[in-house]
């Protein structure tokens, strides 16, 4: 097989009139496949062990905790009167979050036609999943007697002859959650088979072999195989789009329908969304740089590919940073005294510190992607990426805690503090996101390999179009 | 590469260009008309309601084309800034559009002359000012709502428009003569920024010039809601652009069926962006029930608004939403013209829904009468200016580097 993809290049420059290439390196579509296989197929190297080493055991603190949380009740958290949504909502609304980078790169990327979102979306739509699990947990154990979570489900009773409320933005959630969980978690598989197949194929253990031909669901790639496998892809692309959108105009509905200032505003909806997606790029990108390091794939998530997603960032950090000024604005201009004095508490109260950690790392510290050097140098990408994922856990924290902590009589004010059970479990579902994540890398083909051949092809070509096209 | 561009005609028509003046002409008839008819319409009091109705057809009409030319600035920006290629050979009518910001934006001066020159509250009822019984929600506000900061705030709204649209035509036709990649790399190094500061501008200009007719009401999402529909309207403009120039013998290359279809997919999102919008503002006030928010709703629930907003519903979504959706009409070029008509027909409609639905007006005869000729009016005069400021200009930025993919371009299945 002839080399079809350039040597190396500063793929960050823009030539107008001239696609850059995505892969870098002088790649074969071998060396792709063996780029990815031997992640898989050789042994881990330490750093991976060091990092499962950590998250394993938080993810058993995670599930003892959990445990600890049923035999007593809610009341080990800090949740109390007035505010009876503490961080295990913050928590929920943060992980939903993350997981909007995933769908939004698989199915709205691709319905633009963006190539680059080949290289890193396996990677994000896992990380998609695995967030939209953690986030799941949080609601599921916060309803109080967890072992009733079902009665969630819509099913006619006969002991009860009761249904749920409908009307309820809290029942709405459970069906965008889940509607959205199902289909990135189709979308992902799917996604996958063909990959899956490859692993199959070179595998010389009789497990590994046995393990990937199930999974793979016999693939052959044979031209019938792919023709219904593209088809199956447009059509998921197109149904995941809305879902992209809806789930977090959902779970902002959880706040916006109700008449709490601070929480009833109509830019909700598309707020949560733009934060969503913000933070997701956020996480991809603290995922995403330390993979590519560790497992040597800068050829194929290159700098243009990282710089991409901070300019995505960017984007929506900045929306953001407009949805705060509105509400901001809006709850002056509205003369609601209420509403005006529950900004100026989230602003300059006693949580101002949160409000204030919120807007520096959500609005100013995206505002360093101006600078080429932040979407250059990984080491301070990694760290506004960071900040990125702190600031967007405060939002919910602002928009949660301080909304309700001051209730309309003064003599049903608050003051939230977390226990240490709120502390331990947010880092216990960072261990379960990080475990899962670490199987992901040790086991799955963590880059699309073939999504990625179809790019490298498709710029060779162009290169040839544009080389002939004088003579056409 | 030049030898890739293919030998289109890529001037306007001359006979539309000799259109000018009669559609100066019966632009002025119309809007006069168009102040006959408002005059007749009939209150829900004793007070006579004709000048206001008037005042704010001229304001939906004006908004109508502002609105649109405000989305295809922002088309223009969003190109640049995500190095899109296959809008290359249609751009230069989205410049042409914006590029009349300039002077469409004249025809604001009536609105903003009634603002500093009278107390009249035709249009802003803010505007009789402190102590002339405003309701105290409103009273408090008037530091904002007053003439003077009201005046800078159009003119910085305006400025940044006007400033964006100039820059990026300047540079378009400069790059014609030239050809210089560099102007490229300019303007997509300062899309970043300009559409920021455009932003800020529609959000902030939508609260200003539309929100503020109800000066005690309030939506955060309002700029949004602006926003789609602009973005809406602007391409269905540009569909039916494309579509006449065609029938003229223009663009018959450089415009193919790929674009049309990538045009309609454009539209057909941003139906469904509108839909999620409108969809959520309502939401979120019928099921907060908080008095101060649901009046401006109420008042479009009664004297026959409710069946222009229902008539939105079925309109301005769920037609056009099932009406192109397939793939077959998106490549149908008059079939997509006519269906982008009708969305410039209906998003008519919902600027009238949100301007004119007052205290004390009901949905009259005349008045949809008179806002149909005031509509018609301004359609006519945009029309003549758009073909003065076009004149000889070319209607494809033919050097355009990024020309040759747009031109080889193919949409996947």
């Amino acid at each position: 097989m002839a080399s079809i993809a350039v040597s190396e290049v500063d793929n960050t420059i823009d030539t107008p009139g001239r696609r850059t290439p995505l892969v870098t390196g002088d790649q074969t579509y071998s060396s792709v496949t063996q780029m990815i296989c031997r992640i898989s197929e050789e042994a881990q190297p330490t750093i991976w062990w060091i990092t499962f080493a950590i998250a394993f055991p938080a993810l058993l603190m995670f599930g003892a905790l959990i445990g600890y949380l049923f035999l007593t009740g809610v009341g080990v958290w800090g949740n109390m009167s007035p505010v009876f949504w503490g961080w295990p909502i913050v928590n929920f609304v943060f992980w939903v979050g993350i997981g909007h980078a995933g769908t939004l790169i698989s199915a709205i990327l691709f319905l633009f036609r963006q190539n680059w979102r080949t290289s890193i979306n396996r990677a994000a739509e896992a990380m998609t999943i695995f967030a939209v699990i953690c986030a799941g947990t949080f609601p599921g154990i916060h309803v109080g007697r967890a072992w009733l979570a079902f009665w969630l489900a819509p099913y006619p009773s006969l002991n009860l002859w009761m249904w749920p409320q409908f009307r309820s933005p809290l029942l709405w959630d459970v069906f965008a959650v889940g509607t959205y969980a199902s289909v990135s978690l189709l979308f992902w598989y799917m996604g996958m088979i063909p990959d899956l197949a490859t692993f199959r194929d070179r595998s010389t253990n009789k497990w590994r072999r046995m393990v990937y031909s199930i999974l793979s669901l016999g693939w052959t790639g044979s031209s019938r195989h792919w023709m219904r496998y593209e088809k199956a892809y447009g059509i998921l692309a197109a149904l995941a789009t809305p879902l992209v959108l809806s789930v977090h105009t959902v779970v902002s509905f959880d706040f916006a329908v109700s008449q709490l200032p601070g929480w009833h505003t109509t830019i909700f909806p598309p707020y949560f969304v733009a934060g969503a997606i913000f933070s997701g790029f956020g996480m991809v990108l603290t995922l995403l740089i330390p993979v590519r390091a560790i497992y040597g794939l800068k050829h194929l998530i290159t700098p243009r590919h990282l710089e991409n997603m901070c300019k995505i960032i960017l984007a929506t950090g900045s929306m953001v940073g407009l949805a705060y000024t509105t509400e901001f604005f809006m709850a002056w201009y509205s003369q609601n005294k209420y509403e005006y004095d529950t900004f100026v508490f989230r602003a300059f109260g006693p949580y101002w510190w949160a409000y204030w950690i919120m807007f520096l790392c959500n609005v100013i510290s995206p505002q360093l992607f101006w600078l080429k050097v932040f979407r250059q140098n990984t080491v301070l990408m990694w760290i506004v990426t960071i900040f990125v994922n702190i600031g967007m856990w405060f939002e919910r924290f602002v928009i949660t805690v301080t909304s309700l902590a001051r209730d309309f009589l003064p003599s049903s004010w608050g003051y939230f503090s977390p226990t240490w059970v709120d502390i331990l479990m947010l880092v216990g579902s960072f261990g379960l996101f990080t475990t899962l994540f670490c199987l992901f890398c040790r086991y799955l083909p963590i880059v699309a390999i073939s999504e990625v051949k179809g790019v490298m092809s498709q710029h060779a070509h162009a290169q040839h179009r544009q080389a002939h096209g004088e003579s056409h | 590469m030049a030898s890739n561009i293919p030998n289109d005609n890529v001037t306007l028509p001359a006979n539309w260009r000799g259109l000018a003046p009669i559609l100066v002409a019966a632009g002025c008839v119309c809007v006069l008309l168009s102040l006959g008819l408002c005059y007749f319409a009939s209150g829900t009091g004793e007070e006579a309601v004709g000048i206001r109705v008037f005042s704010l057809s001229y304001l939906s009409s004006f908004m109508f084309c502002l609105s649109f030319c405000l989305g295809s600035l922002f088309f223009v920006m969003v190109q640049h800034l995500v190095r899109a290629s296959w809008s290359a050979s249609i751009r230069r009518i989205a410049e042409l559009l914006a590029f009349t910001i300039p002077w469409w934006s004249l025809l604001f001066l009536p609105v903003l002359a009634l603002v500093i020159f009278t107390n009249e509250p035709w249009i802003y009822p803010w505007n009789v000012g402190a102590g002339q019984g405003l309701p105290a929600i409103v009273e408090s506000k008037l530091q904002f709502l007053n003439p003077l900061w009201f005046t800078i705030r159009i003119l910085v709204y305006f400025g940044v428009w006007i400033f964006a649209a100039r820059w990026y035509f300047s540079m378009s036709r400069k790059q014609d003569e030239s050809g210089d990649s560099e102007i490229t790399l300019k303007l997509q190094k300062w899309a970043g920024p300009l559409i920021m500061l455009f932003a800020l501008a529609l959000n902030f200009g939508a609260f200003d010039i539309m929100m503020s007719t109800d000066p005690a009401w309030f939506s955060t999402i309002y700029g949004v809601y602006l926003f789609a529909g602009s973005m809406l309207s602007f391409f269905a403009v540009m569909i039916i652009l494309c579509y006449l120039l065609q029938r003229n013998g223009r663009l018959e290359k450089m415009v193919n069926t790929e674009h049309f279809h990538d045009m309609s997919k454009f539209q057909f999102g941003f139906i469904v962006f509108w839909g999620y919008i409108a969809f959520s503002q309502f939401l979120l006030y019928w099921y907060g029930n908080i008095p101060e928010e649901t009046l401006w709703y109420k008042h479009r629930m009664e004297h026959g608004w409710q069946y222009i907003g229902l008539l939105l519903i079925a309109c301005h979504f769920a037609l056009p939403f099932l009406g192109t959706m397939s793939r077959y009409v998106r490549r149908r070029k008059a079939l997509m013209a006519s269906w982008a008509g009708f969305i410039l027909f209906v998003h008519w409609i919902d600027l009238m829904f949100l301007i004119l639905p007052q205290e004390g007006i009901p949905v009259s005869f005349m008045l949809i009468a008179g806002n149909l000729v005031c509509l018609i009016g301004m359609i006519c005069l945009f029309a003549a200016l758009f073909t003065l400021r076009v004149g000889d200009t070319s209607l494809v930025a033919v050097k355009d580097p990024w020309l040759p993919e747009a031109l080889a371009y193919q949409v996947g299945p």
